[in-house]
C-alpha cells in the first residue's frame, strides 16, 4: 500500500518509515499539511497518517482539504493529548484517531481496515 | 467715560465728624442766611413806615402854616425832624411849586442844590403820599412826598351871616395847597443792616464752632466702645484668646461686644481641642503605622503567593504542550521498544548478521534518546513549577531561557496557527536573575501574544543587546488585535483584562511586571489597534542598572 505520513516529531517520522517500510509498503513521509498535500498531488495514497497537531496547516484542514480532493485517501488521525479537533476530524470524514504513544498493533490494525476496504471497493 | 473718585481713607470718628459737622455748617448757613434776609426786609420796612409817618405828620402840621405863608412856622416844625439821623432834609412846597421852608444836613450847597432840584423840580401832582427812590451824586435816598390838604368848607352865597345848627349839612372839600418833601438817607439803614448781618455770621459761626466740638466730644464717646472692639479683635487675630471686651452699653456696639466674647471663648475652646486632637492624633499615627506595616508585610506574603498561582495557571495552560511534548518521545520510544522485540520474535538475536545488529542497536539508541528527551522536558517542567523561595539569583543566559520557555510554549504558538520568528542575538551577556522567574515573564507575554491572534499571524522573539551594552532587551512582536490607547496604563493592574469571564485571570502582566521589576528591568509596551503589540523586557547586565534609553521613539514606559 502506498502510505503517506504527515508528523512535525522527527522521531514518529523515523518510526513509522521504519516499520511500514519493513512490512513492505511504499511510505512517504512529510513534515507539515502543505508537503502532505504536495506529496499527494504528485502521487495517489490509500492512506495518510495525518498528525492533528502541526505548525500552520493543523491536522484538521488538511484533512478537510484531502476529504475534498482526493475522497480515495483514508485518513487516520494521530494525537498527543484529547482535543476537540479530533471530533470535529470524524465528522469531517476521518477513518480512526490513534493516540500517542501507540501500539504498533494498532498501525497494523488501520492498515488491515483500509486494506479490506479497498478490496471491498474493487469487488 | 467713567469718573473715578480717589478713595479716602477715614476713620470712623472721622467720618461721622465730618458729616455731622458738614450738617450744622449747611442748616446754620440756611438759617442765618434767611435771617438776615428776613431782617433787612424789616428794617426796609421800618424806614418806610418812619418815612410815610414823618411826612404826614409835616404835611398835617403844615396847613397853617402853608394857608398863611408863614415861613417861619415852618422852620419850626421841620426843627423837630432834625433829630432824626436818618433824615437828611426837608422841603415844603406851595400849590405852585415854589418852595416855602426847607432845610438840608449837609453844608455843601451843591448837594443841596442837587438833591432841592431832583425834588423838587416838577409840580407834584400826586394825591396821596408818594415814595420815591433816587440817588445824587452817588448817595442814595429815600423820597417821601406827601400833599399838603386843608378842609375847605363850601358856603352857599346865602348861607353866609347864619349860625349853622347841624354841621352835617355842611359840604366839605379838600383842597391842595402844597407838598412836604422829606428825604431819608439810605446810608444809615444800609449801616443797620451791614451791622445786623455781622452779628448773625459770628453768631453763626459760634453755633458752627460749638457745634463741631459738642460732635467731635460725643461721637468720641460713642466711638470708645468700638474703638476697644476693634482693639480686641486686632488682639485675638494675633493669637491672643483670653481678651475679652468690657461691654458698656446695652445698643448694638454692646451686642457686638458680647457675640465677640462668645466667639472669642468657643474659639480658645476649639484651640484646646486641636491641640489635645493632634496629641492623641500622633499616638494614632504611630499605632496605624505599625497595622501598616503588618499589612504591607503579609501583602507581601500574598504576592509571592499570587506568583505562584500565576505560574500554576501557566503551567495549566501549557498542559497541553507538556502533554505533546512528552507523548512525542514516547511514541518512538513505545515504537521502537516493540518494534526491536518484533524483530527478536521474527529473528533470534543469535542469528543476527551486521545489519540486524545495527538496526537493533540504532532502536536502542533511538529509544535511550527519545527517554533523555523525556527527561529533560520533565526537568524542565519540574524547574519552571517549584516555587522559588531563593532570593538569590544566579548568572544567567537570557536566549537559553528563551528556549526553554519556547520547548513547552511552541505547541500553543503553532496550535493557533502563529509563525513563530526567532531573532535571537548570536550572544547576549549574561544577566543576573532567577531563570524560572524569567522563564514565567516569558511564558506569559508569549501566550499573551498568541492568544492576540485568534485567526493566526505571526509572532517574534527578538534578543538584542542594548545600545550601551547596559542592559538586554527582549521584544515579543504579534501581528494581533492590539491594546486601546485608553487600556495602555491599565494592563499592568493586577485583575485588569480584556478576557471574558473564566478565560484569564488578569494576573498574568501584573506578576510579570513585578517580577522584572524584582530583576532591576522594565516592561514596555507599544500597541496599536488592529495592527499589533510589542511588549519589550530590559534587564540590566551583570553588574548594570537599567535606566530609560531616550532614544526609544514613541514607547510608553510604565515605570511605576
Amino acid at each position: 500500500m502506498k502510505i503517506l505520513v504527515a508528523d512535525d516529531d522527527p522521531i514518529i517520522r523515523k518510526l513509522l518509515f521504519e516499520v511500514l517500510t519493513s512490512d513492505d509498503h511504499q511510505v512517504t513521509v512529510t513534515e507539515n499539511g502543505f508537503e502532505a498535500l504536495k506529496a499527494a498531488q504528485k502521487q495517489s495514497f490509500e492512506l495518510i497518517f495525518l498528525d492533528v497537531h502541526m505548525p500552520m496547516m493543523n491536522g484538521l484542514e488538511t484533512l478537510i482539504n484531502i476529504r475534498n480532493l482526493y475522497p480515495g485517501m483514508a485518513v487516520a488521525m494521530m494525537d498527543s493529548y484529547p482535543d476537540q479537533l479530533v471530533n470535529q476530524a470524524h465528522k469531517e470524514g476521518a477513518l480512526t484517531c490513534i493516540h500517542k504513544p501507540f501500539d504498533l498493533k494498532e498501525i497494523r490494525e488501520i492498515i488491515k481496515r483500509v486494506g479490506n476496504l479497498i478490496l471491498k471497493d474493487s469487488s | 467715560m467713567s469718573i473715578r473718585f480717589p478713595k479716602f481713607n477715614l476713620a470712623l470718628k472721622s467720618k461721622f465728624v465730618l458729616t455731622i459737622s458738614f450738617l450744622i455748617l449747611v442748616t446754620s448757613a440756611i438759617l442765618s442766611g434767611f435771617l438776615t434776609e428776613r431782617q433787612s426786609l424789616l428794617i426796609e420796612r421800618e424806614l418806610e413806615k418812619r418815612g410815610e409817618l414823618m411826612a404826614r405828620n409835616l404835611a398835617y402840621n403844615s396847613e397853617y402854616g402853608v394857608l398863611v405863608e408863614n415861613k417861619l412856622l415852618l422852620f419850626n416844625l421841620m426843627k423837630g425832624l432834625y433829630q432824626e439821623e436818618e433824615v437828611v432834609y426837608i422841603i415844603i412846597q406851595d400849590r405852585e411849586g415854589n418852595i416855602l421852608a426847607d432845610w438840608d444836613r449837609t453844608e455843601e450847597s451843591h448837594l443841596r442844590r442837587a438833591r432841592k432840584l431832583s425834588v423838587a423840580q416838577q409840580v407834584f401832582k400826586e394825591d396821596k403820599i408818594f415814595e420815591r427812590h433816587f440817588t445824587v451824586e452817588g448817595e442814595e435816598f429815600e423820597n417821601f412826598s406827601c400833599p399838603i390838604k386843608t378842609t375847605r368848607v363850601e358856603r352857599s352865597k346865602e348861607e353866609v351871616g347864619l349860625i349853622l345848627e347841624d354841621e352835617k349839612e355842611l359840604l366839605t372839600r379838600e383842597e391842595k395847597i402844597g407838598v412836604a418833601h422829606i428825604g431819608m438817607s439810605l446810608q444809615h439803614m444800609r449801616k443797620e443792616i451791614a451791622d445786623m448781618k455781622r452779628i448773625v455770621v459770628l453768631l453763626t459761626l459760634l453755633v458752627v464752632v460749638g457745634g463741631v466740638l459738642l460732635t467731635i466730644f460725643l461721637v468720641n464717646i460713642f466711638i470708645r466702645p468700638v474703638k476697644r472692639l476693634v482693639h480686641a479683635t486686632e488682639r485675638v487675630a494675633s493669637g491672643d484668646l483670653s481678651h475679652t471686651v468690657e461691654v458698656t452699653t446695652k445698643d448694638e456696639i454692646g451686642k457686638l461686644a458680647s457675640s465677640f466674647n462668645r466667639m472669642t471663648t468657643s474659639l480658645k475652646q476649639s484651640r484646646e481641642k486641636i491641640e489635645e486632637y493632634s496629641r492623641t492624633l500622633e499616638n494614632k499615627v504611630k499605632e496605624r503605622t505599625a497595622e501598616l506595616e503588618n499589612a504591607l508585610k503579609s501583602l507581601k506574603e500574598t504576592q509571592a503567593q499570587l506568583i505562584q498561582v500565576e505560574k500554576m495557571a501557566a503551567v495549566g495552560q501549557l498542559a497541553a504542550g507538556v502533554a505533546h511534548e512528552l507523548n512525542n518521545p514516547l511514541g518512538g520510544i513505545l515504537g521502537y521498544s516493540q518494534f526491536a522485540l518484533e524483530k527478536i520474535d521474527q529473528k533470534p538475536i543469535r542469528q543476527f548478521d551486521e545489519e540486524d545488529t545495527e538496526s537493533f542497536l540504532q532502536y536502542l539508541r533511538d529509544i535511550e534518546q527519545q527517554t533523555k528527551k523525556c527527561r529533560a522536558i520533565i526537568k524542565s517542567l519540574l524547574k519552571f513549577s517549584r516555587t522559588s523561595r531563593k532570593k538569590e539569583f544566579e548568572s544567567t543566559d537570557i536566549n537559553t531561557v528563551l528556549k526553554e520557555t519556547l520547548v513547552f510554549v511552541k505547541h500553543q504558538v503553532e496550535k493557533n496557527k502563529v509563525e513563530l520568528q526567532e531573532q535571537l542575538a548570536e550572544s547576549l551577556p549574561p544577566i543576573d536573575g532567577q531563570p524560572s522567574q524569567l522563564q514565567q515573564v516569558f511564558t506569559n507575554l508569549i501566550l499573551n501574544a498568541v492568544q492576540a491572534m485568534p485567526e493566526g499571524g505571526t509572532l517574534t522573539i527578538n534578543s538584542k543587546t542594548s545600545e550601551d551594552l547596559k542592559a538586554v532587551k527582549i521584544s515579543f512582536t504579534d501581528t494581533g488585535v492590539g491594546i486601546p490607547e485608553e487600556n495602555l496604563d491599565k494592563i499592568f493592574e493586577p485583575f485588569f483584562t480584556s478576557k471574558e469571564v473564566g478565560e484569564g485571570t488578569g494576573l498574568g502582566l501584573s506578576v510579570s511586571y513585578g517580577l522584572i521589576k524584582n530583576h532591576g528591568g522594565e516592561i514596555k509596551v507599544k500597541s496599536k489597534k488592529d495592527q499589533g503589540t510589542t511588549f519589550t523586557v530590559i534587564l540590566p547586565v551583570s553588574g548594570e542598572k537599567v535606566t530609560s534609553e531616550s532614544k526609544d521613539e514613541r514607547e510608553m514606559a510604565i515605570s511605576r
